[in-house]
């Protein structure tokens, strides 16, 4: 039945985050002593930016406030000097060192082999007492990596990134990256719905990402991930699925979504999601004119110029909010350590307006009624705030033109 | 094989003809009743039949009838696992393999398991996990095979029901059963337990609310196990929606259990008290 | 008598002590199969409820359980088998065991030889001695004077007749045998 807190636990562990120096205060405190330095040295350039989802009027009243930016920071790969990012780090190691155990940053662990044949997210193995320390830090609205419930890590997105598609878009977020290529062909549509187009999704688990995902390793999350992404988009507003209708019954646009995985680092589905919708928003569907010659044949014409193109309104396209419950309380953007602490999660996709178009709990816990709910609710009023700053920032890349500052793979 | 290419072939794909019938406009959902007589906006699941021990070959079976949904469902195991891995040393693996019949729905199906298959097999096996209590079968592999014979809607809530009962029939350890129960909700109104065409209908009506919902309960435990939804809902109708799926599978409870009790009683009497 | 289905609550932890086919969760004792409840009063304090089912619930074999096993093959190293039965109740599938050289006999291990131990097809009474790791299937234990093989046959065909704890005898050639044989005990023997 999934994993239970061990009992006394949160009698023994009180020690721990008494006044002592391993407390999760003063290491904040240290961290804002500092001048803030500028947010990143890319920010500048346009591309970067870190979103803060939780409106900052609902922060805990901890001092946090410049939280997001440190982590930020320490999921950013850029070598840093400033001494917050640094003052950070020490703190958390004297935490560990104080628990007794070694810690490695983020993303370091053994990725074990696939457990089970559904257990299909790339694991890592984490001890009971790291366990228990991200359990009571997230019962305290503290993370491992110094976030909040609520925040999101890190996230980048960049459009426009393969030349041979007609809309792509790479997004890490933390470590995670992920590439989204769409692809319009003309195709037939249903007979049940003749005057609209469709999308297609596949995902593919790239072993590079892990090495379990090698050779038919990764086809199960795969599946699962694609199953999903058709139910997040089985609804009439998602999608104007009838503007990619060409000719009624007879010619369509199909969009086929191919997803690839280049890294995980936990949290797939709500990557996935942001990258999708960013690649929507950068597809450029063309133009094309149907004449008839008067045996009523129809001729499809492709028009010439590369810029006379159709565009998709993505403002409704949905984005998947992935909450893991932890102990009694329930995370955003869970980090593969905080996944393994986790019995079960909820993954909703919620519109701009704040519409469910998908739920779905996965993991092999069960959820208590009124955490649903509450889940829910959480789902909602984290992923609408999610689509605001990430039209902005797809405006404003948009806006940018051909002055925009390629980064690439390697960025 | 040759091919003559003289001769005129018929399209590579072709269509039931049934699809181009067209269809009575959907009775708006104000109208209180549905075609089987069952009332919109009520908790009114099908009645339901359900046996245990059908199948002679299999540790446990059940079968289960909801309307004109039928489905079949056997439990092997547990067995020696067949893929080893450090996990299993600790606690048990439970699989699940859901299919169609290729006759079950008004479209031919194929006899190869598609995606929405595999799909419907892993949404199983999510709602069934939590309730098995895998830890007692170290090394050992758990088979769960469900069969669609006739889809009139519901059918991955039925699954569960059917899987569950047929594990308890098995005798594998288990915490609670798992009761299955999905509405449509269509507008304002919804309809629980929804048919084939009810669950594929579209009312014309342009609203925000329109989707399935399918929810696993464990009813002694009180926790929800599985949970799935597609369409648009707002938060509102959504957990409206979840209650209504809970209370849909507390009406299912004791006819579960009274198929349960009899299929422990006709396979043995009881026991002597000593 | 009671019935009861998986879930059901049957009482508190104070009036009772739970045996099989039940769990405790937050103070109560809940049933995990569907059968009889069954209320024993064993000499403890509190009665033993536990819930039973026609069958026998199937045993799955557990450390320190004795196992009736077939030999299906034999190497320099280690001997392969089949588990047939835990203790008396009989598996209904099939579950591999392996019995290492050094686990055949408690004394002079290093000399043990398994073609002079077992043979493929032989009946052997083992002790479960660890479930095995990711390789390795259950491992098992002969190093006891009540373990060891019960049923071989010869190389002529007829069953065997043990006369030593390392020999058998065959009651047609007259040949003798080597195998690591069990001195069984006298109330497995009826029937």
């Amino acid at each position: 039945m999934g994993w239970e807190s061990p009992p006394g636990i949160s009698a023994q562990a009180q020690p721990h985050r008494s006044p002592g120096s391993c407390s999760p205060r003063p290491r904040c405190s240290r961290c804002r002593s500092p001048p803030p330095p500028p947010r990143f040295r890319r920010a500048s350039r346009g591309r970067w930016s870190v979103w803060k989802l939780q409106p900052r009027a609902e922060l805990p009243k901890t001092g946090l406030g410049s939280r997001e930016q440190l982590c930020g920071r320490r999921d950013n790969k850029t070598p840093q000097s400033q001494p917050g990012s640094v003052s950070l780090a020490v703190c958390v190691c004297v935490c560990l060192a104080r628990l007794r155990w070694v810690r490695l940053p983020a993303p370091v662990g053994r990725v074990l082999a696939p457990s089970g044949t559904r257990s299909i997210m790339a694991t890592v193995r984490v001890s009971e007492a790291e366990k228990v320390y991200i359990l009571h830090g997230i019962r305290d609205d503290l993370r491992v990596d110094g976030r909040g419930c609520e925040d999101y890590r890190h996230v980048e997105i960049e459009t426009d990134v393969v030349s041979n598609t007609d809309g792509s878009a790479k997004v890490t977020l933390g470590h995670t990256a992920v590439l989204v290529g769409i692809k319009a062909d003309i195709g037939k549509p249903t007979p049940l719905i003749p005057n609209e187009g469709y999308l297609e999704f596949f995902v593919d688990c790239s072993a590079n990402a892990t090495p379990e995902f090698e050779g038919r390793g990764g086809d199960e999350l795969g599946t699962e991930l694609s199953n999903t992404l058709y139910k997040v988009f089985n609804n009439k507003h998602s999608v104007d699925l009838k503007s990619l209708c060409i000719s009624a019954g007879e010619h369509c646009w199909v969009l086929y979504v191919d997803v690839l995985l280049l890294q995980c680092d936990g949290n797939l589905y709500d990557a996935i999601s942001i990258a999708i919708k960013a690649a929507l928003f950068n597809t450029k569907i063309p133009k094309v004119h149907i004449s008839a010659d008067e045996e009523g044949a129809k001729e499809i014409e492709l028009s010439d110029d590369p810029y006379d193109c159709v565009r998709l309104n993505v403002e409704n396209v949905p984005c998947i909010v992935t909450l893991c419950k932890v102990g009694h309380r329930h995370v955003v953007d869970a980090t593969l350590q905080e996944k393994a602490c986790s019995v079960a999660s909820l993954i909703i996709s919620v519109t701009n307006k704040g519409t469910v178009t998908c739920t779905r709990k996965v993991g092999g816990g069960s959820l208590d009624p009124e955490s649903i709910f509450e889940m829910t609710q959480a789902g909602k009023r984290v992923g609408k705030a999610l689509h605001a700053p990430l039209m902005k920032l797809l405006r404003q890349e948009e806006s940018l033109g051909k002055k925009r500052q390629k980064v690439g793979f390697l960025g | 094989m040759p091919t003559d290419t003289k001769r005129v072939r018929g399209p590579e794909a072709s269509q039931s003809p049934s699809l181009f019938v067209s269809k009575p406009a959907a009775a708006p959902p104000s109208l209180g009743t549905r075609a089987d007589g069952r009332r919109w906006g009520q908790v009114d699941v099908r009645p339901l039949f359900v046996r245990c021990g059908l199948v002679s070959q299999a540790k446990g079976s059940a079968y289960l009838e909801a309307g004109s949904t039928k489905l079949l469902c056997g439990v092997y195991g547990p067995k020696e696992t067949e893929r080893k891995d450090e996990t299993d040393m600790k606690c048990g693996r439970l699989t699940t393999d859901m299919r169609f019949a290729p006759f079950s729905c008004p479209e031919r199906g194929s006899w190869i398991q598609g995606s929405q298959d595999k799909d419907l097999s892993q949404m199983l096996h999510e709602s069934l996990q939590p309730a098995v209590c895998l830890q007692k079968y170290p090394r050992s592999q758990i088979e769960v095979n469900v069969m669609v014979l006739e889809n009139s809607g519901s059918v991955l809530a039925h699954a569960i029901t059917c899987a569950s009962l047929a594990l308890a029939d098995a005798g594998i350890e288990m915490y609670d059963l798992v009761l299955g129960c999905s509405i449509r909700q269509d507008g304002d109104s919804y309809v629980v337990d929804p048919s084939y065409t009810e669950q594929n209908s579209c009312s014309s009506v342009d609203s925000d609310n329109q989707g399935n919902l399918t929810v696993a309960f464990l009813p002694s435990l009180n926790q929800i196990s599985g949970l799935q939804s597609d369409g648009e809902m707002t938060e509102e109708t959504l957990t409206a929606g979840v209650r209504t799926c809970i209370e849909g599978c507390y009406k299912l409870y004791p006819v579960i259990q009274q198929a349960l009790a009899k299929a422990v009683r006709r396979a043995a009497p009881p026991p002597s008290e000593s | 008598m009671k019935l009861c289905v998986p879930g059901d609550k049957l009482c508190n932890i104070e009036d009772c002590s739970p045996g099989t086919g039940v769990y405790q969760r937050h103070g109560y004792i809940y049933s995990s199969l569907a059968g009889y409840v069954l209320r024993k009063n064993e000499g403890g304090q509190l009665p033993v409820i536990s819930v039973v089912r026609e069958t026998e619930a199937q045993l799955l074999p557990d450390v320190g359980a004795i196992v009736t096993c077939k030999v299906t093959s034999i190497n320099p190293r280690f001997a392969k088998v089949q588990i047939l039965y835990v203790g008396s109740t009989p598996l209904k599938d099939r579950f591999r065991g392996t019995i290492r050289k050094e686990d055949v006999r408690a004394t002079e291990k290093d000399k043990v030889e398994t073609y002079k131990s077992f043979r493929p097809g032989d009946i052997v009474l083992a002790k479960v001695i660890s479930l095995g790791d990711v390789q390795s299937n259950y491992l098992l234990t002969t190093a006891e004077n009540e373990l060891g093989v019960v049923v071989a046959h010869s190389e002529a065909g007829a069953q065997m007749v043990p006369i030593s704890w390392c020999e058998m005898q065959c009651p047609r050639t007259h040949t003798k045998e080597f195998r690591k044989v069990a001195r069984v005990q006298p109330e497995y023997l009826q029937a």
